[in-house]
């Protein structure tokens, strides 16, 4: 795409001629306020559809060659040329106050939004191009937006979200936001005349664009100035911005819509890893962040690597609130992965000494929880896991002494053989205290076979063998 | 007997038959009276094992005696204790000499009676609950042999055999400490238990995946050497014997016993060719042949509405369910034997007034029709006691109902809220109707405030009244003799009751309990069902607890 879009430009600028969208300027011109119609109710105003397809399909023409990675046909080229050259003429002669600036600027947005289908256009564009009147409408725009939610006849249920979601955004109350997102995001649809300008302000005028983020004081203005940048865009205005909220939106709205089977670039890494490090300097904002986004790390698998990182770093109460914000469940499921990978790569970066307090603070909570059989009702019937063993694997490895660990070892064969004696109300009870019994040990017992790799039990060892010991097997129900 | 027991005892703790057993955990539920100094054997358990706990701590395991509130004079303690095999059977051999069961020389306990039971294989629970199981000791695999001493006079659980109230408090109080549910059991109190679970073997009789026949897993303990085993099964469908295999096992292992045998419940058995005994078996069993698994979606829009002042939100349901499995069609027969085992069913239920559907139209007789009912109920079941809880119960309803019980002495029971005028003779109808029609009419309001009054002592006056002229009611209705009723009416002491409740007291089971649906005086002449209560215990405990309550002279409205 570089190299298209240097070859566009270059072209344009020799080309002999530029070509004008009159057509759409025209059409542009019989509305009351031109920017409204764009890419909007085209329904009322058919005449600028049809124009813009006829004058600038050439450009949705060359981006299906690009994908197609054919060769773009010479006339295509110069004609794609005219347009640029013609844009790149209304920019650097820009003036506010003229009085078809509007119409100028829509069909300025309409040509953009176009070429940014196909790349970052506006980083193509030279600086000593652009007039300083057309900087600060770009600014203007931007400070502008205001967002207005109006929820009359929505059903109740929607009602009460906003409701939730509005005050949870004025409260800072990330953890909120994160749980309903899924349900509101998509309301976001920005105009493409947000779009463009952030974009625009992004790779011409970062500092800008930062200042007018930050300047903003809801969430939805934020998402309606971000919402199109680039990941790796968002991760950096993220890493700069001061601004505490957009911040969150800015990580949680890349991270939500981030493939899940893909991983960030070093660059979106590095980016990322700033801004947990700004944001670890806070307990509030840090507790908010872990409850919003490390709940269910599955959700962020993006996440885990450059956290693991950061927590290398972190004291005490961030260790805490990172342990505790993880829901804890009795399975080996997806969190349980994704966990591990954050601790895998705290465990590489991280001191000895940093290393012990997080397998401490996670064994405190691995104890608490206890399987959550003494806060609930539940009957264990198979080995219980939790999602935070990889840190108690390094609580039995690298806090406990050897001989600690070979006690509790030792004690595993004990245990087994008193629980025979025990009472029983139910079968159902016998099996929960096997179980229960098993799962405490075992992660002790695949610590010894683990210790180079720590690699995550999936797996557990009982005292027989299931497959030639049935008279344990069938006692046990294994 | 005397030989019998040791011999029976030897058997079934011989080494490498059942188990190798050389310990006994001894569990000694004990009562404390304050009459006296030795303590009373209310239950003892005997449970053979291999090896014992070092961690089961003996001695009392209630660290303070268990009370209860209705029995003062008693305070509980749990026992436990470890003896050898050879302990236990010098245990036997004194209770030979002494006919008295001492778990340690010299150290007895009060007893009734006791004697040797038969001899009983418990298996473990399946699909129903086995009552000997309630207290026996973690008996989940291939069951138990259980010896007994029973306890044939009970003479010292009176207190427990009069008042079942009293057994479940302590069967309750018992299970804080160990599952051990005595009450279930009253006729096990005083008794001790001896309980052999088979640990030489575990087996599991299941339906194979592959072919859907009926198979068995034998897994020796691997400190045994495998011995001839005799499996048996046998299903039972619609109570006839469906299929029925057997087979020699010489190794442990799977071993198919039948082919698919289709629908029905099933028992297995291994018998035990070398030692002639039984080393597993099963009770009745049923297998799942379809699974039907209904998915309902919630919808996120809440009904809201007012109820009292306060707003409710209920979360909706949305009613079309999707059944998104179903394992194994069911054969167009068996459907057919399914529709006649239900028709056959309720008209069992009809039959023995287990339920009773009284609908329109309603003839002339249907009310005579009702109440031919209850007096059926009373004839089957109200042998040991009948009550009768309605708080419209009249002297009429009395009469037509618990006078025609056969029973002799049977513990007659009558409460009511006297709701409703007794049916008297006309004079006494009269003067009920004039005490109530009485209203105020002063204006003055001195004069009003001393009506008041008066109205309120006069409330106290018409009850008296109602009490006495029902009681005549009674009387007068009842007219010729009473011949060996045992009967007493009382008037409810809360007011606040709609219950109506036909209740039979039983001495050593649960009790049975009737909703009538509807009052005594309104039965069959309009819509109502008459139905067996599940539970009876929980109805018979409210009544019990209510009618205690209303012991005061006030309240007794009438006695034989």
């Amino acid at each position: 795409m570089t190299a298209f879009f240097k070859s566009a430009f270059k072209k344009a600028f020799q080309s002999p001629r530029s070509i004008a969208p009159d057509e759409l300027i025209n059409a542009l011109s019989k509305t009351e306020d031109p920017i409204t119609y764009l890419q909007g109710d085209w329904a009322n105003f058919p005449e600028i559809r049809d124009a813009s397809q006829k004058e600038l399909g050439h450009i949705d023409i060359c981006r299906v060659h690009l994908l197609q990675g054919s060769d773009l046909p010479p006339e295509l080229g110069t004609q794609l040329a005219g347009t640029i050259s013609w844009l790149l003429k209304q920019i650097e002669a820009f003036e506010s106050h003229q009085d078809n600036s509007r119409m100028i600027l829509a069909a300025i947005f309409e040509v953009c939004a176009r070429l940014s289908q196909i790349s970052a256009f506006w980083t193509y564009v030279p600086r000593d191009k652009i007039s300083p009147d057309f900087y600060q409408v770009m600014h203007d725009v931007l400070v502008r937006i205001a967002h207005s939610n109006s929820d009359a006849g929505a059903p109740v249920w929607e009602r009460e979200l906003m409701r939730s979601v509005n005050e949870a955004d004025s409260n800072e109350r990330w953890s909120v936001l994160s749980k309903h997102w899924h349900a509101f995001e998509h309301v976001v649809r920005p105009h493409c005349l947000f779009s463009e300008t952030s974009r625009f302000l992004y790779a011409q005028d970062l500092n800008r664009l930062i200042q007018a983020v930050d300047g903003m004081t809801t969430m939805w203005d934020i998402l309606h100035a971000v919402q199109h940048l680039t990941a790796k865009e968002k991760l950096h205005l993220a890493s700069l911005s001061k601004n505490a909220r957009a911040r969150f939106l800015l990580v949680q709205d890349t991270l939500f819509h981030f493939p899940k089977s893909e991983e960030l670039n070093d660059q979106q890494s590095e980016y990322l890893g700033k801004t947990l490090t700004k944001v670890m300097a806070c307990n509030q904002e840090w507790d908010e962040w872990m409850g919003a986004l490390n709940e269910y790390p599955v959700r962020v698998p993006q996440l885990q690597e450059t956290l693991g990182r950061v927590l290398a770093n972190g004291e005490y109460a961030q260790l805490c609130s990172y342990i505790n914000a993880i829901s804890l469940y009795p399975h080996h499921n997806d969190c349980r992965l994704q966990v591990t990978e954050c601790l895998r790569a705290f465990r590489n970066n991280a001191s000895l000494e940093k290393r012990q307090e997080l397998w401490r603070i996670a064994h405190d909570r691995w104890e608490r929880w206890d399987f959550g059989i003494s806060t609930g009702s539940l009957i264990l019937t198979q080995v219980a896991w939790s999602q935070i063993d990889f840190a108690v694997m390094g609580y039995f490895l690298e806090v406990l002494e050897q001989s600690e660990l070979e006690k509790l070892r030792s004690e595993f064969h004990k245990v087994f053989y008193n629980m025979q004696f025990e009472w029983y109300a139910k079968e159902v009870d016998f099996l929960h205290t096997y179980y229960y019994k098993i799962s405490r040990f075992a992660l002790i017992s695949e610590t010894s076979a683990s210790v180079h790799e720590w690699s995550l039990p999936t797996s557990y060892r009982v005292p027989f063998n299931p497959k030639l010991d049935r008279y344990s097997s069938l006692t046990f129900s294994a | 007997m005397n030989t019998i027991l040791v011999q029976e005892f030897d058997n079934l703790s011989k080494n490498e038959v059942l188990g190798n057993y050389d310990q006994f955990e001894v569990v000694e539920v004990i009562g404390f009276q304050n009459k006296s100094s030795t303590p009373t054997n209310i239950f003892t358990l005997l449970v053979a094992t291999e090896g014992k706990s070092v961690d089961l701590p003996v001695g009392f395991v209630n660290e303070k005696r268990i009370k209860l509130v209705n029995l003062p004079t008693w305070t509980f303690g749990i026992h436990r204790r470890w003896l050898t095999l050879k302990q236990v059977r010098g245990c036997l051999e004194r209770f030979n000499k002494t006919l008295k069961w001492e778990v340690e020389s010299g150290k007895s306990v009060l007893q009734g009676q006791l004697s040797l039971g038969a001899v009983q294989f418990s298996p473990a629970n399946s699909t129903g609950n086995i009552p000997l199981n309630r207290v026996l000791k973690n008996n989940f695999w291939s069951g138990s042999h259980v010896l007994e001493l029973v306890d044939t006079t009970k003479s010292e659980l009176g207190d427990f055999l009069r008042s079942p109230k009293n057994l479940l408090q302590l069967s309750e109080e018992i299970q804080k400490f160990i599952p051990l549910e005595i009450a279930a059991l009253s006729d096990r109190l005083g008794n001790v238990v001896f309980q052999f679970p088979v640990e030489s073997l575990r087996c599991k009789f299941f339906k194979s995946r592959e072919n859907n026949s009926l198979s068995v897993e034998v897994a020796w303990h691997p400190h045994l050497t495998d011995r001839r085993l005799i499996a048996q099964m046998e299903v039972v469908d619609d109570q006839a014997i469906a299929s029925f295999g057997t087979i020699e096992i010489s190794q442990s292992g799977i071993h198919q016993i039948m082919p698919d045998p289709g629908y029905g419940s099933f028992r297995g058995t291994l018998w035990d060719v070398e030692n002639n005994i039984l080393l597993a078996a099963t009770d009745h069993m049923s297998l799942i042949r379809e699974t039907h698994l209904s998915l309902g979606i919630t919808s996120p829009e809440p009904r809201i509405f007012k109820y009292k002042g306060d707003e409710h939100r209920i979360k909706i349901q949305a009613n079309d369910h999707l059944s998104v499995l179903e394992c194994e069609d069911q054969p167009k027969s068996h459907k057919q034997t399914w529709a006649r085992l239900y028709s056959e069913e309720k008209k069992a239920l009809e039959d023995r007034r287990e339920l009773i559907q009284y609908k329109a139209p309603f003839s002339t007789t249907a009310h005579d029709d009702a109440l031919q009912d209850i007096r059926w109920l009373l004839q089957k079941h109200g042998q040991y006691g009948a009550w009768l809880w309605d708080p419209y119960l009249s002297a009429d309803d009395i009469i037509g109902t618990l006078f025609f019980s056969p029973y002799g002495h049977s513990d007659m029971r009558a409460l009511t809220g006297l709701n409703k005028v007794p049916q008297g003779s006309k004079k006494s109808r009269n003067a009920i109707r004039r005490i109530r029609s009485q209203k105020p009419n002063y204006k003055n309001p001195v004069r009003r405030k001393k009506l008041n009054l008066m109205r309120s002592r006069r409330t106290t006056a018409t009850e008296t009244n109602l009490i006495t002229l029902f009681a005549q009611a009674l009387e007068t209705s009842a007219g010729g003799s009473c011949t060996a009723m045992k009967l007493q009416v009382r008037k409810s002491a809360s007011k606040n009751f709609h219950d109506r409740f036909l209740i039979f007291p039983q001495p050593t089971e649960e009790p049975l309990v009737w909703s009538l649906g509807t009052s005594v005086n309104s039965m069959g002449k309009s819509h109502h069902i008459l139905q067996m209560v599940q539970n009876g215990r929980l109805v018979f405990d409210a009544f019990e607890t209510l009618w205690d309550a209303s012991s005061a002279p006030k309240h007794l409205i009438w006695s034989s």
